[in-house]
């Protein structure tokens, strides 16, 4: 019975082990040098935690195995012999010693990486990003020293490679948490407090993250997408950000723009140029540029654009975004503009 | 050796021992004792609630700017809460007299100093009801109100169940008499009256004197 | 008094005549009331403790029920089994349940029907106020899932963290119902508290010096002093919550545009919430103590350094909670000292491991079910201990805080620290609790189904929160990857279900037709197992003196028994704290209808608060009238006809007895 268990367990540990060495959205694979030292300390840990374990399984597999049996009429021992007690006594306070050095080693190099990891707020020039938590959204500001270069948008980074971002955190309703895995811990968005992050992604890619502190409904989906690229990719986004979009020439875009002028969007959402500036849902200026939409949730592309511009609440059910019904040429014309909206 | 097959042979005779001991010989002292710890610990969590609130809170206390003349020293009125603080404190007078009689089985003393240490619990029960306008925000005016009234409300509910006690006592005895376990339950009554008294002693000054000083 | 010193009398009172007498006193004298009203008046400890067992298991399958479908739920990505409102007050009452409503009980219902009889006396200190405290715990756990079921559940998580829970975006009475939830399931845990610290002050047999109490009751003693400083905490925060939130009173604690602070919320909850987790733990290590005690069959290893560690965790249990919120915007240096302290009550735990480590050791083996679920517990408590550590770090935290990791951390100590122990303890005393012996097959099949399904569902879990999967989260789009591991922890939860079944199974098979049981079927050393099995309403027809650490492996042929307590009355005897001297006597109520009525005046009062404020005045005016029929139901026991005129004399004006 006990081999069966533990060959399942290798079975488990394998398969396991195999899901969690990479990804985009991975605490373990780390692009940026705060996420590095995490890692490192966490190897540390878990190759002393690992072998722990081993001891004292096997002290007790063998104890187990190896004792002789005795039933419940067997007398029981009362006075054992002093000299195997003192023996085993001193193992056990040897036991104790070895443990709290190893906890005092354990607590003072997780001390040092925590220090790492907050020296960052020392970094000079870093790109600043104001970033509210709103139940179920980012929102997302660029900030410069001078405001017209400023860059809004939602549920999405854009960052060039190797240079300090400083994370400004703050929310409007309830608590969330930013967590981008692959760049650093988590950092919690608390109404009323202002809070400062510092992280330098090193690598280039794309990686996600979620919200990280249950916020209501639409906890699981509240995702965003960051992407790291070269310094002159990222000079070329943002500048395309800053931007404000023409007014469309193509006639079907203009009846969209129309369209999206007349009906409630603008209640919620802003698109520069227009007159739509609401700050209630998030940015559109540039909505055809991202990948993702509803909170990095979904693909951006047509049929989820218009599926979710419908009938928001049967993909996200609980998200503050109304339904929305639209004659079939309507909601291509409204589609085919977001969709321009570069 | 087993006991499945014991069979007592010698004997251990408890039959002369009293019935009821007083203080720390007496279950119920010790009952009372716990639950006095569990509302020291209440008390002590709404004392940290209480300056966590007067830490986020600039200016402390908060002025007044919803009525005309606004109130820019908001820190509670002293009068009524110093003469609330006295009358505790004289009112250990009858309350340690009463304990001691109790202790001495002395029904006269005890039928005198009940109806006395009643109409004490009534006054400052009174007192406490009026003492909650020195406060100058209401509970639901801001988090420094909330956090003052709460202290006020629960010492207010302690005098209010001691008074409850109190009157029960007061019945029993000038029905049925005093007993050796009601002896005992005047002397456990009065350790309720002393932690009352003691930890007013204590929260007094944070409630209004912290404000002056902060 | 030195055990020499105690009277060793050849005694009449001790013939086969005198014994039967007496035990026909008693046994009219401590005989509940007939049919459901005696059932209802009952204030035997063990008809209490019982109860609360099985309620505390009876919640404890409801809860996992919800965590069946939960898992359903989370099997595959974008699920439709349940939409996020339902999931949400599902994981909201899974954790409040099993928390609140199972696990603190279960530990204080053991401790209620078990540490009297470990003592050597015939009850608990107050025997009414232990029946109001289960029957205020029941109706705390009904208004929970009354409340889900009527879709009205809490929904804020079991943690109810503001804003999220307060009154702007918490509407409806949600949560409002959970607070009164946590407020009745705590004066029922302080209640209880409160009998065991006295029940082990003042009423041990004489003999037991404080370093002979046995381990399980050293355990219940911590924890019902840690429960008296940390349950205040939450009654007060989720009333100054409640407080919040009712339209009418309207405070503004946890508002921030007044003055409040989120934050404050989660300093009072996880002041609370971890000693509560140590709460459930303490007990659990009590169970492992008299279990690989008796299945070793030796004296435990290093008895005084398990007391001390217990003590040591629950004090360093008070100083570590705010490693709960390592991702606040706390203070880098005030972090590190709880990271200090986090790993510091590593140690104690460690020397009680090392120490049930050289116990078995050095012992000689009786590998029963009991021993096996200890086993269990070693294996996965272990693991769940080590992953603490890692969460202890303020830098690991940060990636691991609020994810699966932590979801995996949690349940290997609750369930391989508490509900593995658990299991065997009830493996163990279910032959004293009944009379009649679980089956060792079915057992082991109990036990493999628990221990196989459990890392199933629970290891996975540690890579799925590294690899990004955050809690609470009703799906997850398939990108993530995550799907797999989630379909396997499934299929996991699932096999844990089929174990618990088993359980059950094995439970009402050995009620209804189990093999009788001796008094002391194990062969163990404490003093619960010289009573019958069950053991009679008066626990023992003599109080024992005892001679020894481990009462009945030390029981010489000599050993005196206490005679000379009232048969025709409720009795207990008093003695002193450090050695247990003989004192005084002490009589206890008899049965009563008047726990049953407070508690529904309790009851009413605080789930009107939920409505109204005004429901504490008029619940407090309520209170007042039936706690003076009460205590006058009780004077009154102290008189004629009910106690002899001697034993409580009544004074006149002169202060002569009359």
């Amino acid at each position: 019975m006990k081999r069966t268990k533990s060959k399942l367990s290798i079975v488990v540990l394998a398969c396991a082990a195999l899901a969690s060495c990479g990804g985009p959205q991975n605490a373990l694979d780390s692009a940026g040098v705060q996420a590095g030292r995490l890692e490192s300390l966490w190897w540390v840990f878990f190759w002393v935690c690992a072998v722990v374990y081993v001891i004292v399984m096997a002290i007790l597999v063998i104890a187990f195995l190896r004792n002789r049996r005795a039933d419940e009429k067997s007398a029981p021992e009362l006075l054992p012999d002093p000299a195997r007690e003192q023996r085993v006594s001193n193992i056990v306070k040897g036991a104790v010693g070895i443990s709290i050095i190893v906890l005092f080693t354990l607590m003072v190099l997780s001390f040092r990486t925590g220090r790492a990891v907050n020296s960052l707020s020392y970094a000079e020039s870093p790109i600043e990003i104001r970033i509210t938590g709103n139940q179920w959204w980012w929102d997302v500001e660029y900030r410069d020293p001078v405001p017209s270069m400023n860059i809004r948008t939602a549920n999405e980074l854009h960052l060039p490679v190797g240079r300090p971002v400083k994370l400004n955190l703050q929310s409007t309703d309830v608590i969330h948490s930013f967590w981008l895995p692959n760049m650093h811990g988590k950092i919690d968005l608390i109404p009323g407090y202002e809070t400062t992050f510092f992280f330098r992604p090193d690598e280039a890619g794309t990686y996600f993250g979620q919200c990280a502190e249950f916020c209501g409904y639409q906890h699981a989906k509240m995702r965003f997408a960051v992407t790291v690229e070269s310094q002159e990719d990222y000079e070329k986004w943002a500048a395309a950000q800053r931007q404000v979009p023409p007014p469309p020439v193509d006639p079907l875009q203009q009846r969209g723009q129309q369209i999206f002028l007349t009906s409630v969007c603008t209640q919620c959402h802003a698109v520069a140029g227009t007159t739509a500036n609401a700050r209630v849902g998030p940015d559109l200026t540039h909505i055809a540029t991202r990948h993702y939409i509803a909170a990095a949730s979904m693909h951006n592309v047509h049929d989820h654009l218009k599926t979710w511009i419908t009938d928001p609440q049967r993909i996200k059910p609980g998200v503050r975004m109304p339904m929305n019904t639209y004659a079939e040429e309507d909601l291509n014309a409204l589609v085919t503009y977001l969709e321009n909206l570069k | 050796m087993t006991s499945e097959n014991f069979v007592p042979k010698t004997s251990l005779d408890v039959s002369d021992l009293p019935s009821t001991e007083f203080d720390h010989r007496s279950p119920l002292w010790w009952g009372n004792l716990i639950g006095l710890m569990i509302e020291t610990a209440m008390f002590g969590i709404m004392i940290a609630v209480f300056f966590t609130v007067a830490m986020n809170l600039r200016p402390f206390p908060p002025p007044r700017v919803d009525r005309f003349p606004v109130l820019l020293d908001s820190e509670p009125n002293l009068t009524l809460p110093i003469i609330g603080l006295l009358v505790l404190l004289i009112s250990l007078v009858p309350g340690i007299l009463l304990d001691l009689a109790g202790r001495r089985r002395d029904v006269k003393s005890i039928k005198i100093l009940l109806p006395v240490t009643l109409s004490i619990n009534l006054a400052l029960i009174l007192i406490r009801y009026y003492e909650f306008d020195s406060l100058h925000f209401k509970w639901n005016d801001n988090a420094y109100g909330s956090a003052t009234w709460m202290i006020l409300g629960l010492h207010m509910f302690h005098l209010i169940v001691l008074f409850c006690e109190d009157v029960y006592l007061t019945v029993w005895t000038f029905v049925r008499g005093i007993d050796e376990k009601h002896a005992l339950d005047l002397t456990v009554a009065a350790v309720y009256w002393y932690w009352i008294v003691g930890m007013w002693v204590l929260l007094f000054p944070i409630v209004y004197l912290v404000p002056r000083m902060l | 008094m030195e055990d020499d010193d105690l009277d060793k009398k050849q005694s009449t009172d001790l013939t086969e005549e005198t014994l039967e007498h007496e035990r026909s006193e008693l046994e009219e004298a401590w005989a509940p009331g007939k049919g459901f009203y005696g059932w209802l008046t009952d204030v035997d400890h063990k008809s209490v403790g019982l109860r609360t067992v099985v309620t505390a298991f009876a919640f404890f399958g409801l809860a996992g029920l919800l965590a069946l479908v939960m898992r359903l739920q989370l099997a595959v990505p974008e699920n439709d089994v349940l939409g996020p409102d339902l999931y949400n007050q599902f994981f909201t009452t899974h954790g409040s349940a099993m928390m609140f409503l199972f696990a603190v009980p279960v530990m204080e219902g053991m401790g209620i029907y078990l540490v009297p009889l470990m003592v050597g006396t015939r009850n608990v200190s107050f025997p009414r106020m232990n029946l109001y405290g289960y029957y205020v715990y029941l109706i705390g756990g009904v208004l929970l899932f009354t409340a889900l079921v009527l879709n009205i559940g809490p929904d804020a998580g079991w943690f109810a963290y503001v804003p999220l829970s307060g009154p702007e975006f918490g509407p409806g009475k949600r949560v409002d119902l959970w607070s009164q939830m946590v407020s009745l399931t705590e004066i029922a845990a302080l209640v209880g508290a409160v009998n065991i610290i006295v029940t082990v002050l003042k009423h041990r047999a004489p003999g037991m010096s404080l370093n002979r109490i046995p381990l399980f009751v050293w355990s219940e003693v911590v924890t019902a002093f840690m429960i008296v400083f940390a349950m205040p905490a939450v009654m007060l925060s989720s009333t100054l919550l409640s407080m919040d939130r009712l339209t009418d009173v309207s405070t503004h604690f946890f508002n921030v545009a007044e003055g409040g602070d989120p934050i404050l919320w989660q300093h009072l909850f996880w002041f609370f919430g971890h000693p509560e987790v140590y709460i459930i733990f303490i007990p659990a290590t009590g169970f492992v103590s008299q279990i690989i005690t008796t299945f070793s069959r030796r004296k435990t290893f290093g008895y005084t350094a398990l007391v001390l560690t217990m003590i040591a965790t629950g004090f360093i249990g008070f100083g570590v909670w705010v490693h709960h919120m390592f991702t606040t915007p706390l203070p880098q240096l005030g972090q590190s000292i709880f990271t200090a302290a986090s790993m510091l009550i590593v140690v104690p735990n460690g020397v009680q491991i090392f120490c049930w480590l050289a116990t078995l050791w050095l012992g000689r083996l009786n590998i029963r079910v009991p021993l096996l679920f200890v086993f269990g517990f070693f294996a996965i408590f272990v693991m769940g201990g080590l992953t603490g550590v890692m969460l202890a770090s303020v830098p690991l935290d940060l990636q691991l805080h609020d994810t699966f990791f932590v979801v995996a951390h949690f349940h290997h100590v609750l369930i391989g620290g508490a509900v593995f122990p658990l299991i065997g303890a009830i493996y163990y005393w279910f032959p004293k609790f009944t009379g009649k012996m679980l089956n060792e097959g079915l057992g082991k099949v109990n036990f493999v189904l628990l221990f196989v399904g459990f890392f199933l569902v629970f290891f996975p879990m540690h890579f799925l929160g590294i690899d990004g999967m955050p809690r609470r989260v009703y799906t997850y789009v398939e990108e993530t990857g995550w799907g797999d591991l989630n379909l396997l922890a499934t299929v996991g939860a699932f096999t844990m279900g089929v174990g618990v079944l088993v359980f059950i199974v094995n439970v009402l098979r050995g009620l209804l037709s189990g093999e009788s049981a001796s008094n002391n079927p194990w062969g163990a050393d404490t003093l619960e197992w010289s009573a019958d099995s069950p053991p009679r309403p008066y626990n023992f027809q003599n109080i024992p003196v005892v001679q020894g650490r481990h009462s009945l492996w030390e029981l010489t042929d000599d050993a005196p028994v206490v005679t000379g307590l009232h048969t025709k009355f409720r009795e207990l005897l008093c003695t002193t704290i450090h050695d247990a001297s003989p004192e005084h006597r002490y009589a206890i109520p008899g049965p009563s209808i008047i726990p049953f009525l407070l508690s529904l005046v309790t009851g009413a009062t605080f789930i009107g608060f939920a409505f109204t404020p005004w429901s504490i005045p008029l619940g407090m005016g309520a209170s007042f009238i039936v706690l003076f029929g009460w205590f006058w139901s009780n004077s009154t026991e102290h008189r004629p006809p009910h106690l002899p005129e001697k034993d409580n004399p009544v004074y006149d004006e002169e202060g002569q007895t009359e």
